[in-house]
């Protein structure tokens, strides 16, 4: 079994014409639908989104941190002050 | 870190591979291209916001990695990621699903309550299964002190 070899100079031309179509592609799509993506993503609901969005997260994050710190923090506000 | 994780299962599996939600698609359904990449950019916010959890629990594990009385369990460690996963479904099943209704679990679903009870359940599921393991972690180890007294 005989394996046909690819010059570089072939190779390259394949190579790059391959990207040239891959980019104009992507390129005519995002020409279309991105200044509409972009329009709804920056709404004025943005903020409201992302305040709903990350309010689960958010929730989680304050209890882990919480129950982390809790010794910490009820020995702090348990203990007798030096003043007393 | 077991929060984290979980948030990055349901984000991976339930939004990306299976793509029976996105973040937003109970109120912008992605049945256009557009109304799809405005769902993805907020599926994006979400998997930042859960790699941040992540990272803080990573934290949070390497700070009592060199505590000497934190006992160095694998079932505990296991139980705890279980434990946080579950927390992460039931909380955000709660909010998510059921109060402010930004998604279900299978849009595509006619009878979307089942597919949400049945998430939320899982969620227990996890609760109850890192907490019975974090239990016998309890008694499987000792301290480091410990043995670092026995070398």
């Amino acid at each position: 079994m005989t394996i046909r070899k690819i010059s570089a100079p072939r190779l390259a031309a394949v190579l790059a014409s391959w990207l040239l179509c891959w980019l104009s592609t992507s390129a005519l799509a995002c020409r279309v639908c991105r200044p509409r993506v972009q329009a709804t993503i920056h709404a004025p609901d943005y903020g409201q989104n992302l305040l709903l969005i990350l309010l689960p997260v958010g929730l989680l994050v304050l209890l882990g941190v919480g129950l982390f710190f809790a010794d910490t923090l009820t020995r702090r506000f348990t203990s007798p002050s030096l003043h007393d | 870190m077991g929060a984290g994780l979980g948030g990055f299962v349901d984000g991976i599996v339930l939004h990306q591979m299976l793509q029976w939600h996105n973040m937003l698609s109970n109120r912008l359904p992605p049945d256009t291209l557009v109304a799809a990449k405005v769902n993805m950019y907020w599926d994006g916010v979400f998997h930042a916001a859960v790699w941040i959890m992540t990272a803080i629990g990573l934290r949070m594990l390497w700070s009592v990695g060199s505590r000497r009385d934190v006992p160095w369990s694998g079932r505990t460690f296991m139980g705890a990621l279980l434990l946080g996963w579950g927390l992460f479904n039931v909380i955000e099943g709660i909010i998510d699903h059921q109060l402010l209704g930004l998604h279900h679990v299978q849009e595509y679903a006619t009878n979307k309550l089942p597919w949400d009870l049945a998430f939320l359940g899982f969620g227990l599921l996890l609760l109850l299964s890192g907490w019975s393991l974090i239990r016998a972690g309890r008694h499987d180890t000792a301290s480091r002190s410990m043995v670092g007294e026995y070398r």
